[in-house]
């Protein structure tokens, strides 16, 4: 066991730790500010993956992939949430959840039907396509690239939620919805918006992970589930809990990969029970 | 009810199916102890199904004992587990205690898995037999369901009727109505002196074992379980079956159960994509009736006897 | 406040008085529904075909079906596969190799042949309870098909309960085990985890490499492979560089290549199928792994390379029961393949040739005991030997094992045509050696 295989691993834990915190901003946003469990996040980042494919099929472009991704999506999180979740509001707190229970099975069996069961292959750019190589470190560039990416969304949406007008609104909502809603903001807006923010966030995360973890119907799941972990142990509603857990989810699971491969899974998810269990509101999470 | 159940597998073609719905049915049931009553979502509820079938069939398949015997090592098993698991789980609400129910039925899950020697792991348990039911001194009536399925079926529905009558018992009686109120307002019942937390872990345990008779039963049917029977897939389609139904009635779920299972029977017959149907049935419940399809029919029925609704 | 009435409303009918016999209603409704009887074949995804035959038969021409003979109407055959979920491309193959063998059939005792196909979902529950409904609503007369151990398994448990014989077409190490689910009604039609690797592992070692790394998912079938190459490798006085094994349903393996990087081996056996294979193969090449080491799968197969690009398949081999490439060298499997793709315009796969073979052998025995006796055919099945599609095989007679030739592919530069991914590098002959003996699997008394 030597270091470079340390060191890598802890790389691609933390890559894929940033998928991870990817997703769980987007569904720590949507409950933060609208009080909702969004099960079918796992199929929006599925989407995302099948929409890259689609748009690469008729551009050849990965970048502009990157880029129509996220606002399609982000369209269909807008459809959704108009359509779909805003007749819930007021009612019991599972209603969304369950909601969004259902919806996953129908966007999933779609793109069943649509692309057939099988998954689709999709490749990196190839400019990516190779590794960086230091010493006897051996790291493929697209990962770094995936990782450099979901930095800069990180960042940049942060400096979204701190520096706007917007931002200001939804840090707001998420603390006090009513007293904003006195103040006279169209908040049926700022939810949408909000919305349709986490949705495109999933999806993207959906295409930036495609050339590695492929494309495929049932991808949303597996991910879904540690996208969960990752917002429950870093704190629902919490902003850097959910970077943190990410990180900290990925980096555990790259681990255990490499001392005790077949326990990878269920350590991820006796790590959420002891959270859970120690301290409920997560690691940055204020009180729940 | 007990008299159309009865009457039920004279008229089903697919016997196996009729008795499906009965199994299946008392464990919505007894997941809508948690959901309906205490207002608990689980998402591991098929924890205690698949452990009420792995503990009857070992059982069976070690010791041969009256399979009366074998069911209650199987329920044994599920309600001593909801216990534990229930003590943790309910240290939180709402969606923590949702997430806590899964992490737990996925520990299982892997426990079992792994522990493939004595379960079979993802091979299944196979090699489960099914003796003939003894009633001492009088009769001996072979009651395995490939060559016997009107004994089967009329066996699992002795059993299942007598869980509903229990369940019936337990949530009209004053632990129900605590149960209830717990629901409207966890607060309120503690202000006025409830010890909720112990409360809320009856409830539990009692929704444990019935669901681990539902589990003991099917473990009966095909003399195989498969891992599946305490995963993930299983413990959804049970949310499914109770929303479908209707949480709000104590009937619903299982005419949830029913419409699923003939939904997935005959849909699943000319479409690989049942599931989008279900899916979508799913949420046009929770839009437009959330009191569960069975639940909207009652609405219905009585708004119409009692004129105008209050 | 508005939303503690909303759930009041919900739940105040658990108060209320409700007739009874409205609840019956709705289920005798639900019973009504029901239609007589089920479709013939589930799913409605293939029609099954005509009993009389117009196509060429592999050795002997087809015989017109007559009213004469024991019985009344066709005989029928329960298929219970993964129609639906990750391996429907699989179970379709499985299916249509069935149609041909029936359509090329045409009649057995003087009675024409019907397919009954029906969809297990990939979950044995399911596949247990639709072959229990085969045996009771159709009853059936023989029970095949599979496309995952769990599911096999689950058939023959029922299949052994309702005395059925069953020809279990897909690979487990547990249906031909006198300890675990053997049966006089069980009869395993394709290779096992054991067998396969016993049979390749020379080869590997010698034209490969001795330093070995296995990488497995965390389940039976992944489980039955490494203690078969681990078994081998141990009899050599060789051992395994490493092995490690991802939990079940990992699709994302970026956090297991590095340490079979780091350990150089010479062979890497990746034991996964369908989406993991293609999967993998992207991601080692991503990081480089398919240049490091050579990459082998026990078992490859034409689904599982359509959903691949050609440039991960490159110089990756694997072990098939069949590949349409062997008909450039064998002439039974020119046969098939020019008679399935005549049928069906495609290139038959791995699925097709199991059950193309198990039913034609089927088909023999039955005309060889006279009957459709449990007990006769099954004596007639013992020792059987044939050769329908893919190479010289037998029936084991102790253990109903059926042992097979494997061959080797090697994924090429480029797609030669539709589905020409591959090329045959060599056939390793079937030979009993290679399969666990008799008294191992504790059916010695059987010879």
């Amino acid at each position: 066991m030597n270091t470079t295989l340390i060191v890598t691993q802890i790389l691609t834990g933390v890559v894929g730790g940033l998928v991870y915190v990817l997703l769980a901003l987007g569904l720590t946003l949507i409950f933060g500010l609208m009080r909702v469990v969004n099960f079918a996040h796992g199929a929006f980042y599925m989407l995302g993956a099948y929409t890259a494919v689609v748009v690469v099929g008729l551009t050849g472009s990965f970048w502009i992939a990157l880029v129509v991704v996220p606002i399609v999506v982000g369209a269909g999180g807008l459809a959704v949430e108009r359509g779909l979740i805003r007749p819930l509001y007021g009612r019991s707190d599972y209603d969304p959840l369950l909601l969004t229970f259902g919806l996953s099975f129908v966007l999933v069996e779609l793109v069943k039907v649509v692309f057939g069961k099988l998954g689709k292959p999709f490749s990196a750019p190839p400019v990516l396509a190779d590794a960086l190589v230091l010493g006897s470190l051996y790291f493929p560039k697209y990962l770094a690239f995936m990782g450099l990416a979901a930095i800069v969304v990180v960042v940049a949406l942060w400096l979204f939620l701190q520096r706007t007008d917007l931002g200001l609104t939804i840090r707001a909502g998420t603390q006090d919805s009513i007293m904003v809603r006195a103040l006279g903001v169209d908040f049926d807006r700022t939810r949408a918006i909000v919305f349709a923010l986490g949705i495109a966030l999933g999806g993207l995360a959906g295409a930036l992970n495609a050339p590695f973890a492929g494309v495929n119907p049932d991808m949303g799941l597996q991910i879904l589930i540690f996208a969960f972990v990752t917002v429950v142990v870093g704190g629902l509603g919490s902003y850097w809990g959910a970077v943190a857990g990410g990180l900290l989810i990925g980096v555990v699971y790259s681990l255990t990969s490499l001392f005790f491969p077949q326990f990878a899974q269920v350590a991820v998810f006796s790590l959420m029970a002891l959270v859970l269990l120690v301290r409920p509101t997560g690691l940055l999470g204020s009180g729940g | 009810m007990a008299v159309v159940l009865a009457l039920l597998i004279l008229v089903v073609p697919e016997k196996t199916l009729a008795t499906q719905l009965l199994v299946f049915g008392l464990f919505a049931m007894s997941f809508n102890i948690l959901l309906g009553y205490a207002g608990l979502l689980s998402f591991g509820h098929s924890t205690f199904f698949g452990l009420g079938a792995y503990g009857t069939a070992l059982v069976l398949k070690w010791w041969h004992p009256h399979v009366l015997l074998a069911i209650t090592a199987g329920v044994v098993l599920a309600g001593a587990t909801a216990l534990v698991i229930g003590w943790f789980c309910l240290r939180r609400r709402r969606v923590y205690f949702s997430m806590l129910t899964l992490a737990f039925n996925q520990m299982v899950f892997f426990i079992l898995f792994q522990a493939s020697n004595v379960t079979g792991g993802d091979d299944g348990l196979r090699g489960i037999p099914l003796p003939d039911f003894e009633i001492p001194f009088v009769a001996s009536i072979p009651i395995e369901g490939i060559h016997n399925p009107f004994s089967f079926y009329y066996f699992v529905l002795i059993i299942v009727l007598i869980c509903l009558l229990g369940i019936e018992r337990l949530l009209s009686s004053p632990f129900g109505s605590v149960l209830e109120a717990i629901r409207e307002s966890e607060e309120r019942a503690r202000a006025v002196g409830y010890n909720t937390n112990q409360i809320l872990l009856l409830a539990f345990v009692f929704s444990g074992l019935f669901a681990g008779v539902a589990g003991s039963l099917y473990a009966l049917f095909f003399g195989f379980i498969g891992l599946e029977t305490l995963g993930w897939v299983t413990a959804g389609v049970v949310v499914m079956m109770a929303i479908l139904g209707g949480v709000g009635t104590f009937v619903g779920p299982f005419v949830g159960a029913a419409i699923y299972l003939v939904l997935q029977e005959y849909v699943s017959k000319y479409t690989d994509s049942w599931q989008l149907y279900a899916g979508a049935i799913f949420m046009a419940c929770v839009l437009f009736f959330p009191q569960g399809v069975w639940g909207s029919v009652v609405r219905m029925i009585e708004s119409r006897s009692t004129g105008a609704r209050g | 406040m508005p939303r503690l009435a909303e759930k009041e409303s919900v739940y105040t009918m658990m108060r209320s008085n409700v007739p009874r016999w409205l609840a019956a209603s709705v289920c005798l409704g639900l019973a009504a529904c029901q239609p007589a009887a089920p479709p013939p074949s589930g799913g409605g995804l293939a029609p099954t075909s005509a009993p009389a035959a117009v196509a060429p038969a592999a050795t002997t021409p087809p015989k017109p079906a007559t009213t004469t003979g024991n019985g009344s109407g066709p005989i029928k055959i329960g298929l219970v596969t993964g129609l639906s979920g990750a391996y429907a491309g699989l179970a379709q193959g499985q299916q249509r190799g069935g149609e041909l063998a029936i359509q090329e059939i045409g009649a057995v005792l003087g009675r024409p042949l019907q397919l009954i196909a029906r969809d297990d979902k990939l979950d044995p529950n399911e596949a247990a309870k639709q072959t229990q409904e085969l045996v009771q609503t159709e009853q059936v007369d023989v029970l095949t098909g599979c496309v995952s151990a769990a599911t096999t398994l689950a058939v023959n448990e029922v299949a052994k309960r309702a005395k059925v014989l069953y020809l279990g077409t897909c690979q487990t190490n547990a249906l031909n085990d006198g300890a675990k689910d053997w049966s006089d009604y069980s009869f395993h039609m394709a290779l096992t985890p054991w067998m396969n690797n016993q049979m390749v592992l020379p080869w590997i070692t010698q034209t490969l490499g001795k330093k070995i790394y296995i990488f497995a998912a965390d389940y039976a079938w992944g489980s039955d492979n490494i203690a078969s190459i681990t078994a081998w490798l141990t009899k050599q006085g060789l051992a395994p560089l490493g092995q490690s094994k991802a939990p079940l349903g990992t699709k994302d393996f970026t956090t297991f290549i590095p340490q079979i990087r780091a350990a150089a081996p010479d062979v890497t056996i990746v034991v996964n199928a369908g989406d993991d294979q293609a999967n993998f193969l992207k991601q080692a090449a991503q990081f480089g792994l398919s240049k490091e080491t050579k990459l082998y799968s026990p078992v490859v197969d034409v689904p599982f390379d359509k959903q691949n690009v050609q440039q991960n398949i490159v110089d990756h081999y694997g072990g098939a029961n069949f590949y349409f490439q062997i008909a450039d060298q064998l002439p039974s499997a020119k046969k098939f393949v020019d008679a399935y793709q005549k049928k069906f315009n495609e290139m038959p796969a791995a699925y097709g040739s199991y059950q193309y073979d198990a039913l034609k052998v089927w088909a023999a025995a039955v005309e060889k005991a006279g009957s459709l006796d449990p007990a006769k055919v099954e004596a007639a099945l013992e020792g059987m030997t044939f050769d329908y599609s893919s190479g010289q095989s037998v029936i084991r007679k102790c253990d109903h094992q059926m042992i097979h030739p494997v061959h080797i592919m090697k994924g090429r530069a480029e797609t030669q045509g539709d589905s020409g991914f591959r090329d045959l590098v060599i056939s390793i002959a079937a030979d009993e050696k290679y399969e666990r003996t008799c008294a191992e699997l504790g059916l010695g008394n059987r010879g």
